[in-house]
């Protein structure tokens, strides 16, 4: 079996292996390749960044731990964003096997920062029914959360005293795995008159450039890179220390590198193939 | 009882449908305490949505298990996991004993302990396992066999490297002085990416939700009028 024949019939287990020591190596050994911020998440750090302390800020982490390594340090960044600026978060999630994720990453951040529950920040927690949640936000957030996360009262909280309703936030941002962006944009963006931002992940990115362009969104952010890029604004502005995905980009460019190489390779040799099957048609 | 069954249903969804496309177009404080009661009911509805599912689940594997049917075994897996959660996430007993913290939303409980432990590396490893299929998937089955798949190709490995790091590093390393045009890159995969997502992409993407909206438009439509009925079950 010469070059080509075998490559064209590589094992799936070798592959399997590269790929696997292209995510381990880079891990273990980072190369610290330069990330740059682009103007889609500029748009989303500049529009926090613009909040003055004591602005509210409604999260809504729509995701599981399916989404966490693109998602998760998203939230975390944001999270330490709107904590750095004294702005008061607004955590919630519209996904049942979301509350985890976002309870670790607002209790991380909050201990980092000393803030208090129902004073600097409130995690709502989860409720069922996505659209009816968010038009029930957009009437009156205490009544459609009637208790936080840990089942406290909202409406006794110092938090809620001048916050009622969605149309009081000052920016809204959605961190999402699935189809939540398209709800928040037009049930509670839209309907408040608020601005908002999108994080997304990395495959459904895509999806979300029309409301970009139309500027119903102010900025977007993708998958890992996204998050990365945030990070990476954070850290040069806060001193904040970069976060999980800025260490996890060297893997990725690294297997996406691979990806493209072995494509590039494997169509070669399949013209190669088929040029030399051609040959041996003509000859016989 | 077949009224209940058949015409009972078709009402509730025209005079619904019609209530709450008609308050949309009334700006008063009566018709915003409508929706929000409306939106109440439904997030009740959603909750007893929930409910069904799970007695369905539940139902399901139970029936998998008594029937002792192919990979039985695993309801019997997924039944226990749901009891174990259900009950560490709702029993109201102190679970000190066990080295966990008494408050049930506690993220030092047993319900969150069994979430950051098992929950959350299972259902990542599920997701992670993808990037050694497509990395095997792409190099078997990505070929330029025609036009079209060629410029999905050519616009997949362009992406590809032009959404990570090494595009901009090839960009920066690439870069050279081009007189009154001022520093150019020569391979420039995050430009020509931006341009993709930008401009062919969206004009895409616009088509699509455009199409999708006119179409949840025209079932919204046909569930008020009652002409569509497939959400009443039995197909007709």
């Amino acid at each position: 079996m010469d070059f080509v024949e075998t490559i064209l019939n590589l094992d799936r287990r070798i592959i399997y292996t590269i790929v696997a020591l292209l995510v381990l190596i880079p891990l273990i050994k980072p190369f610290s390749l330069p990330i740059k911020p682009t103007p889609e998440v500029i748009g989303i750090f500049n529009e926090i960044d613009r909040l003055e302390p004591g602005d509210d800020i409604l999260i809504a982490a729509d995701f599981d731990p399916a989404s966490k390594p693109e998602l998760l340090p998203m939230l975390e960044a944001v999270l330490a964003h709107c904590f750095e600026r004294d702005v008061n978060p607004h955590l919630l999630t519209l996904w049942p096997s979301g509350p985890g994720l976002a309870q670790q990453a607002i209790e991380r951040q909050a201990e980092l920062y000393d803030k208090k529950s129902g004073t600097d920040y409130c995690f709502l927690g989860f409720r069922y029914g996505n659209v009816a949640v968010i038009l029930g936000m957009v009437s009156s957030i205490t009544d459609t959360f009637t208790t936080d996360f840990y089942g406290m009262p909202t409406r006794n909280m110092p938090i809620y005293q001048d916050v009622s309703a969605i149309r009081d936030m000052d920016y809204i941002i959605d961190i999402a795995a699935g189809a939540t962006v398209e709800f928040w944009v037009v049930y509670a963006a839209e309907q408040a008159n608020v601005k908002m931002g999108a994080s997304c992940t990395a495959v459904s990115a895509t999806s979300y450039y029309p409301l970009l362009q139309a500027g119903q969104i102010t900025g977007l952010s993708g998958g890992m890179k996204g998050s990365a890029e945030y990070e990476t604004l954070l850290s040069g502005k806060y001193g904040v220390p970069k976060g999980d995905a800025v260490k996890g980009m060297d893997a990725q460019s690294a297997v996406h590198v691979f990806i493209v190489l072995s494509i590039v390779l494997a169509n070669i040799c399949y013209f190669i193939s088929l040029k030399r099957e051609d040959e041996e048609r003509r000859r016989a | 009882m077949l009224f209940f069954k058949r015409q009972w249903p078709i009402i509730i969804a025209f005079v619904m449908g019609i209530v709450m496309w008609a308050r949309f177009y009334i700006p008063t404080e009566q018709s915003q305490t409508l929706q929000d009661e409306f939106m109440r009911w439904a997030r009740i509805l959603f909750g007893f949505a929930a409910m069904l599912g799970i007695l369905s689940l539940l139902h399901h594997h139970w029936n998998k298990i008594k029937l002792k049917r192919p990979g039985y075994g695993f309801s019997v897996v997924t039944l226990v996991a749901f009891v174990i959660m259900a009950l560490t996430g709702l029993l109201p007993v102190n679970w000190s004993w066990l080295g966990f913290a008494e408050n049930l939303r506690s993220s030092h409980g047993p319900h969150m302990y069994m979430f950051e432990h098992m929950f959350v590396p299972m259902q990542a490893t599920m997701f992670s396992v993808l990037a050694f299929f497509i990395a095997s998937a792409a190099f078997r089955a990505f070929r330029a066999r025609s036009i079209e798949a060629t410029a999905l190709l050519i616009a997949g490995c362009v992406i590809m490297i032009g959404r990570v790091p090494v595009g901009d590093w090839l960009a920066s390393v690439t870069t050279v002085e081009m007189g009154s045009w001022g520093a150019r890159s020569l391979i420039n995969f995050p430009y020509v990416t931006d341009w993709l997502l930008n401009i062919p992409n969206a004009a895409a993407q616009r088509g699509i939700i455009l199409g999708v909206i006119l179409s949840q438009i025209a079932i919204s439509v046909r569930i008020i009028f009652g002409i569509e009925r497939t959400y009443m079950g039995g197909g007709d």
